[in-house]
């Protein structure tokens, strides 16, 4: 090519590229619009500095298996408490539910409930532990209405105006709170209510001290109203995620949530079990082997982490470490008693190692290296529990990453 | 291989993963001749390219433009150009002219890309404004009979098992009510590592069918099959997600939304609005259904492409939002650091097509056991020889026909009347015996009191994810009503002025509740302001907030004040409420974490988890909280706070519109 076209084209490719940066960046600008329609999404303007952590003014209280008869007759005579309220909590067996539209929601298969954990107040004694914009639901709780916690909105698809129907008693919803507010509980009636649904067990208490106090002020002065040996657990917000007993495990709400929810009813032939939805467990309950145990039945959700635990106790040598396995999908009550709530290994996402060296109750022995490593995997391990269960690990959260 | 096997490792490859020559000639095998997997892949890397998560500047979508003025170019110019180096004498023949022509034609192309590439003429149009958005998107919704269509769809989850998923989506509608939704997903190890997010859900008139993994933390999850009877028409309960086909519950009555500019996507001519997650949520119905998904900020903002002509969904994006309350819900999910600027979820439609699906879309898969949600479809004559009235019936109903009239399976004798055309729909439900305290169908007791004209006074709900808009009538003779709708606000009201019925004020029991312990009362601001020993203030509430209802709560013996303020079409962001009563000092606190802060310059409290601001002021404990609003927006609200002007009637006070308030008890 000579210089002459060289040129030529090189000129070419010039000038085509400055006109069509102009020619373009014209139509651009033809077809740009000058600026949003409407209300801008966020203005931001600058924000005082939100200065120190303030004192809780309210503590939780509960023991093991329930308070003890009496303990709510005698909480308003312990000087250190200036309010209080105690909270009732028992299953109840949903039959039925409707929207605010008159739509079934909850239709269980016949011959079986859907388990539900209730809780009921005096609605008087809760009003002061409810913040104040909250506490007209305490009108309609003493109205005979009920009150839905979050989760379990969420998990019914389920709200104002719906209908909750257990057996011939209908609870009609009036509002629903924050979970923090309901002690996690599914469904918060009147103390009146909770008669017709059968409650009867005082789980934990809500107390607001005179002055300033601390965790262990309010234990050692709840101390006297409860037997001897029987431990108190006393929390202030923020130390546990929310107000109730057995804080230590995840409320049945969230195992819904993250497992499942079934329907069942009280097995006749074997009192302290449950007979279970059998489309539910076909769908989550699996026997699969895994490292060390060998064959499990477990929720299938669990099997990741129990897994992951098991292998790496294996990769670091630790499988001596458990010498024997007992169990993890069981269909029954806490220690097989109807009057407790449902064990947690009915959702098949617990399991039980090492039970002669760890009975119930006891002082646990299992090795600590075993423990860290279920906790690594998001295992709380229930030697921990104030009443300790060193056989028992159960599902908590996922695995650290 | 299989077709999940074939987009697996599509996937892998798009990754840049080695695959084994074995599995890359089987995988080449298939895709030669299998077309639906050649669709996946094609639809997966135009994706790929449109959704690259890095940061990118802000540039409209011009891949079609270009590709069109390069493809045209192609047919002249370049085509010369190229035919003359494979024929120089050609060349030779164009001489020096040839040469120059050729490179200002590269360079015109060159300069043009460089800049972001040329606007189609279209793009040129005048943009909507937002009403008129609404209104066109209301319009097109009822005159869509059929519809099916595949997307892409990525998630990027730092926190989540595998950082980034593909997933297609394909979705199916017939008119009035079957529709179908596919979700299948692609993302190497989904179903082994961790829960495929696979879900199907048939929506087929008084049937659906659900299969979707249940929820669970971590590994595969089970999946969940529900088959739903006797289903009530646009149930609530079991609801068919249209907004996927046109997004008219996202887009009618969207305040918040904003016009943002024209483009071509998928060489359609389309306009992008962005609105907040929170509004948008109906776009994403796959998040409730069933599995395991990304939490999304209720700010996070939506970028959303719309065809122009008939206003179904392209391209949607959500963006993370910027802000302290933002930061904070990171921390709480665990996510790392988003960037704005970077894509966090996209839906990218591959193909849209208007023929009808085929009937056997719709068809419902025998389950053993299935939920019976209890409506018994009948006829006029029927319903009034079962329930003892003819029910009333509005007579503008946008063109609406009637669809089908049920009788529900609650105890109340009620009736529901629905109508429908294409994706639009209003139901009227009613009863004579409304035996209860409250309003009849799900309409709240802080719903918002309106004027009906002819009619008189109802109440009206905003639509929520569950709920369409709805409007609560009490009739002069006995009748209790209510009205739902994906129709616009104006045009339910409208439906509700066409009904011949007289609304009566709500009986006391409804507006009062009165126990032993405690006695709440909705009342007009005059009344509330007579009902507490202190002068009640009133905010200016934010933008787009307003007043819709007031209340007097006295419990042992204190009476106090609550204002509900509520987003006028957007009942799932919560109210705005504010609390006042007589007090000297802050209750306790009880909340995980409070702060003490300035407020009005007095201290106060600040409980960042309940989103709550409370300080005491001249002898009254006052309250704000709203979830979704940040700390400096409820500081903003407590410094607009006034004196209540209530000296006149009701609805003469400026911060008291004309629909809050109670009419007062019958």
């Amino acid at each position: 090519m000579s210089i002459r076209r060289t040129a030529g084209a090189a000129g070419g490719l010039v000038a085509g590229f400055v006109a069509g940066a102009i020619v373009t960046l014209s139509l651009q600008s033809a077809a740009r619009v000058p600026g949003p329609q409407g209300s801008p999404l966020s203005d931001a303007p600058p924000v005082p500095a939100a200065t120190e952590r303030q004192a809780a003014g309210t503590f939780l209280a509960w023991t093991p298996g329930g308070l003890p008869a009496g303990f709510r007759a005698s909480l308003p005579s312990v000087p250190l408490v200036e309010r209080d309220v105690v909270v009732e909590s028992d299953l109840a067996w949903l039959t039925r539910s409707f929207s605010s539209t008159g739509e079934v929601v909850d239709d269980p298969p016949p011959g079986l409930s859907i388990p539900l954990e209730v809780a009921a107040v005096d609605p008087a004694e809760y009003a002061p532990f409810l913040p104040p914009v909250d506490r007209g639901v305490v009108a309609d709780l003493a109205d005979g209405y009920g009150v839905l916690g979050e989760s379990s909105a969420e998990l019914r698809h389920l709200g104002l105006g719906a209908v909750l129907r257990f057996g011939s008693v209908d609870v009609a919803i009036s509002a629903v709170l924050p979970d923090e507010l309901v002690g996690a509980n599914e469904l918060l009636v009147s103390r009146t209510r909770a008669k017709a649904l059968g409650l009867t067990h005082d789980r934990y208490a809500l107390i607001q001290p005179r002055g300033p106090a601390t965790d262990r002020m309010i234990m050692r002065a709840l101390k006297p109203l409860v037997p001897q040996g029987l431990p108190v657990q006393v929390r202030a917000p923020g130390q546990t995620p929310y107000f109730r007993q057995g804080d230590a495990v995840l409320p049945p709400v969230q195992l819904k949530l993250l497992f499942g929810e079934f329907a069942a009813a009280p097995d006749p032939a074997r009192p302290g079990y449950l007979k279970i939805d059998p489309v539910w467990e076909r769908a989550h309950i699996a026997t699969e082997h895994v490292p060390i145990l060998g064959n499990v039945t477990c929720n299938v959700a669990l099997f990741p982490q129990l897994r992951g635990a098991l292998r790496e106790l294996a990769r670091r040598g630790l499988q001596d470490t458990i010498t024997s396995y007992s169990g993890c999908y069981a269909r029954r009550y806490n220690n097989r008693d109807p009057h407790q709530a449902i064990s947690h290994h009915t959702w098949g996402i617990a399991v039980d190692i090492n039970v002669p060296q760890n009975p119930f109750g006891a002082p646990p022995h299992e090795d600590p290296r075993l423990v860290r490593v279920f906790q690594r995997w998001g295992f709380i391990w229930g030697g921990t529990f104030v009443v300790p269960d060193g056989m028992h690990f159960e599902y908590r959260r996922p695995p650290e990453r | 291989m299989n077709h999940d096997d074939v987009r697996r490792a599509v996937s892998e490859r798009m990754d840049g993963e080695r695959l084994s020559g074995r599995t890359a000639a089987a995988l080449d095998r298939h895709l030669a001749s299998c077309a639906s997997c050649r669709a996946f892949e094609s639809g997966a890397w135009r994706l790929r390219e449109a959704a690259r998560f890095g940061v990118a500047e802000r540039v409209p979508d011009l891949v079609e433009p270009i590709m069109r003025a390069v493809r045209a170019d192609t047919a002249s110019g370049r085509r010369a150009l190229l035919a003359g180096w494979r024929r120089p004498p050609r060349v030779r023949r164009l001489g020096a002219f040839g040469a120059v022509a050729a490179s200002l034609v590269v360079g015109l192309v060159a300069g043009s890309l460089t800049v972001g590439g040329p606007w189609h003429a279209d793009e040129q149009t005048t943009i909507a404004s937002a009403a008129d958005v609404s209104a066109s998107v209301a319009d097109a919704a009822s005159r869509v009979r059929a519809y099916q269509a595949t997307f892409t769809v990525t998630e990027r989850d730092p926190a989540g098992p595998a950082k980034r998923r593909d997933l297609s989506m394909n979705v199916a509608f017939r008119a009035p009510e079957q529709f179908r939704l596919d979700l299948a997903d692609h993302t190497p190890g989904a179903g082994t590592r961790f829960a495929a997010d696979d879900l199907e859900l048939i929506v087929n008139g008084r049937s659906s069918y659900l299969v979707a993994p249940s929820a669970c933390p971590i590994g595969v999850c089970p999946a969940r099959e529900q088959v739903v009877r006797n289903r009530l028409p646009f149930s609530s309960a079991t609801p068919a997600p249209t907004d996927l086909v046109v997004p008219v519950s996202t887009l009618v009555d969207a305040p918040e939304m904003q016009v943002v500019r024209a483009g071509r996507i998928m060489g359609r001519s389309a306009i992008e609005v962005r609105l907040p997650f929170e509004r948008a949520r109906s776009l994403f119905p796959f998040l409730d259904l069933g599995g395991r998904w990304r939490p999304f900020f209720p700010g996070d903002r939506v970028e959303l492409w719309l065809d122009a002509r008939n206003w179904f969904p392209l391209r949607y994006t959500v963006y993370p939002a910027v802000g302290p309350n933002r930061d904070e819900w990171q921390l709480r999910f665990g996510i790392p650091d988003e960037p704005a600027g970077v894509p966090i979820f996209q839906v990218q439609a591959v193909s849209i097509d208007q023929t009808a699906p085929d009937a056997s879309a719709f068809r419902i898969p025998h389950v053993r056991s299935a939920t019976d949600e209890g409506a018994r479809a009948a006829t006029i004559d029927e319903i009034r020889r079962s329930v003892r009235f003819a029910p009333v019936a509005p007579t503008r109903v946008d063109g609406l026909p009637l669809y089908r009239a049920v009788l529900p399976q609650s105890e109340g004798d009620d009736a529901v009347l629905t109508y429908s055309s294409g994706l639009s729909w209003l139901k009227l439900g009613e009863t004579h015996v409304s035996s209860g305290d409250r309003f009849f169908g799900p309409v709240g007791v802080h719903s918002q009191q309106v004027q009906i004209d002819g009619v008189g006074t109802a109440y009206y709900a905003p639509a929520s994810d569950r709920h369409g808009r709805r409007l609560a009538i009490h009739t002069a003779d006995g009748r209790d009503l209510y009205l739902e709708t994906n129709l616009s606000r104006e045009q339910l009201l409208g439906a509700a002025a066409s009904l011949d019925v007289r609304a009566a004020p709500l009986p006391s029991r409804w507006l009062t509740n009165a126990s032993p312990l405690g006695t709440t009362r909705r009342v007009s601001l005059a009344e509330a302001a007579a009902a507490v020993p202190f002068t009640l203030l009133v905010p200016t509430p934010p933008a787009g907030y307003s007043l819709a209802s007031v209340e007097t709560v006295t419990v042992s013996g204190t009476a106090s004040v609550n204002l509900y303020f509520v987003q006028e079409d957007l009942a799932d962001a919560g109210p705005l409420r504010l609390h006042e009563e007589a007090a000297t000092a802050l209750p306790p606190g009880s909340a995980p974490r409070q702060f003490a802060i300035s407020v009005r310059g007095v201290a106060g409290r600040w409980s960042p988890d309940r989103n709550q601001l409370e300080w005491v002021e001249a002898g009254v404990y006052y309250s704000l909280d709203g979830s979704g609003l940040e700390l400096a927006d409820l500081l903003g609200v407590a410094a607009s706070m006034r004196p209540a002007a209530v000296s006149t009637p009701l609805g003469s006070s400026a911060a008291m519109p004309a629909s809050a308030g109670s009419p007062g008890p019958a």
